[in-house]
């Protein structure tokens, strides 16, 4: 059993709207294992950004954690009091955000924005001292030192996020989540910062969290996927065993509506939408879109099932 | 930090609304120089009889030795314009700044908190915005009693709404900025995003509002001082002369109202530019 830097049991987030209470994230269980790069994949809406920042504890009113247990590190992150969790938060557990032209402030110069994560977390209290050690950061993540007194608006989109992954990793948190860091970028430069993304978990001994839409960027870099559908984890586990076998109807949807290199496939797509989290299908969610429904499908909700090294939640397999 | 090159760069700059805000700078500073130069610039004291007394009994009109005229004691009309700037300036900085220190720190936190100390606050604020400016300020001056320091506190009374308005309103935009987000994602407490995050990316809407609550301020300073509410007659003030000018209006003696009425409007003119100008600058929209 590998040592897990994450552990989530249980864990639900609500969004209390005035049309209705939404379960973004409805029961997730699992483990991240230490040093490996799990992405959690799925298309807009199935709650994986939500399960992001309730890692951070950071989830936006009217939204509300309400129930499960977030075991990171041996502490349970849920009962932790407001004070303790904002000194993890860019310490132990970072987080990167999809939009790098507006994550920086644009009115402060990069160095200042990193030095500010060494003197608010009390490393140092003398700013040049910080901004020697912003200089450090920036040239870790493949920036020029002498860029610490640029402005946002001097950089490239590349160029910013990477300013936000070293501020990110300045203090080598042991969990760096990653919300769809290259959506606004490029496709070469989204390679970029995908290699220092993995040479920084490397090099710190990180786990990294990958929040993506991309099934193919992620089966490209991760040790696992976690495939999400309205709420749930419908599948997890090692990503070989996932691309090559998808074992739940939707991981194999999504993974027939993505494009090969030859053009020899024909896309397929899943018919229909997700469903309206305020209310959501009785029984398995995916069941109204599901070529392989049958009997228990719209009665009842399935379970986790253990399939060799990963998790499905799906009636094909609970017999 | 910013600097000396930086700051005239910002202001000097080729930028939109250059023009108007250095216009309207210029203006500010001729007035700030009269002020301070007052003893040399102005040719009598500002309640010095400077005719003989055989004319004293009346105004006199402007001749060589009397610019602007003379009032029907006797005073130079330009000598005190040029004292009453003190006055002027003194309350109206004093006012703009005081409603300033209030009402962004409040804006700041009632916009960043919000809940409810934030719909208690803007309700109060509301309240006193909903009172015409003039008619706030001279009820609160009345209570307070006439002087200059007393006229500043009820002009700030007025204001302090108007930057309130215009920072929480900002705030509320800025606070859901992914950059604030992102912050929080790094562990910095609420003071460090207020202090480095939200307030330096209002601050150009501050500036703004000092100019248009400037502005404004000198309007109704000078409403105060045709009430008698800051200085009493015959200390120098645009406002107080106006009123004393008045009743020597249908004798023909233009000069003791027509001149004052210049420089208050000469002087909101300025505020008004600068604060024009900087919103021509940065965008600002100054709906009120």
């Amino acid at each position: 059993m590998v040592e897990s830097v994450v552990r989530l049991e249980d864990v639900s987030v609500h969004y209390y709207t005035f049309t209705g209470v939404v379960k973004a994230v409805d029961r997730v269980t699992l483990d991240i294992p230490r040093g490996e790069f799990v992405s959690f994949v799925g298309e807009s809406g199935s709650g994986k950004s939500t399960l992001a920042l309730a890692l951070l504890r950071l989830v936006p009113p009217p939204g509300r954690i309400v129930s499960g247990r977030i075991v990171f590190n041996g502490m349970d992150l849920l009962s932790l009091p407001e004070q303790k969790m904002r000194e993890l938060r860019g310490k132990s557990i970072s987080m990167v955000f999809q939009d790098p032209m507006t994550s920086l402030d644009p009115v402060r110069k990069v160095g200042e924005q990193i030095a500010d994560v060494y003197i608010e977390h009390g490393v140092t209290t003398d700013m040049e001292e910080a901004l020697k050690l912003a200089r450090e950061a920036l040239e870790m993540v493949g920036i020029p030192g002498d860029r610490v007194n640029y402005y946002p608006h001097q950089l490239s989109g590349g160029q910013r996020q990477r300013v936000l992954i070293a501020a990110a990793v300045a203090l080598k948190p042991s969990l760096l989540i990653a919300d769809e860091p290259t959506t606004a970028l490029d496709v070469i430069v989204q390679a970029k910062i995908m290699d220092l993304l993995e040479d920084l978990m490397r090099e710190l001994k990180m786990s990294v969290i990958l929040i993506t839409h991309d099934i193919a960027l992620a089966a490209e870099r991760s040790d696992r996927i976690a495939v999400m559908y309205a709420g749930r984890v419908v599948e997890y586990g090692p990503v070989d065993a996932i691309i090559e076998n998808p074992l739940h109807p939707y991981t194999r949807g999504l993974l027939e509506s993505a494009p090969d290199l030859w053009g020899e496939k024909r896309i397929k797509g899943i018919p229909g939408n997700p469903p309206d989290l305020r209310n959501p299908p009785r029984g398995c969610p995916f069941h109204p879109r599901c070529p392989r429904r049958f009997d228990p499908c719209d009665k009842d909700e399935p379970g986790y099932v253990k399939v060799d090294d990963r998790i499905v939640s799906c009636h094909l397999y609970t017999r | 930090m910013p600097t000396i090159s930086g700051i005239t760069q910002q202001i000097f700059g080729r930028k939109p609304g250059r023009g108007l805000l250095l216009t309207g700078l210029a203006i500010i500073l001729a007035f700030v120089i009269l002020a301070v130069l007052a003893p040399w610039i102005a040719p009598y004291g500002p309640t010095e009889r400077s005719v003989p007394s055989s004319l004293a009994a009346s105004p006199q009109p402007p001749d060589r030795n009397h610019i602007m005229g003379t009032t029907e004691l006797g005073y130079d009309v330009f000598s005190r314009i040029v004292w009453g700037t003190r006055i002027v300036l003194y309350v109206v900085a004093f006012s703009a700044i005081l409603s300033m220190a209030i009402g962004v720190p409040l804006g700041l936190v009632s916009g960043f908190y919000g809940g409810k100390l934030d719909r208690i606050l803007s309700m109060v604020m509301d309240s006193i915005y909903a009172f015409p400016g003039i008619v706030l300020a001279l009820a609160v001056a009345s209570v307070l009693g006439p002087s200059p320091t007393n006229a500043a506190i009820s002009l700030s009374v007025v204001y302090v709404p108007t930057f309130f308005r215009m920072v929480r309103g900002q705030v509320l935009e800025v606070r859901e900025s992914l950059y604030v987000e992102a912050a929080e994602a790094l562990g910095y407490p609420n003071t460090h995003i207020m202090l480095y995050h939200v307030l330096p990316n209002v601050a150009p809407t501050i500036l703004v509002v000092f100019g248009l609550a400037a502005t404004d301020a000198i309007l109704t300073e000078a409403g105060l001082a045709f009430f008698g509410l800051t200085v009493s007659y015959p200390s120098p003030d645009w406002g107080l002369d106006l009123r004393v000018g008045l009743r020597y209006l249908d004798q023909g003696a233009w000069w003791a109202t027509l001149f004052p009425g210049i420089v208050i409007t000469l002087l909101a003119l300025g505020f008004a530019l600068v604060g024009e100008g900087l919103g021509e600058r940065y965008a600002i929209r100054t709906e009120r």
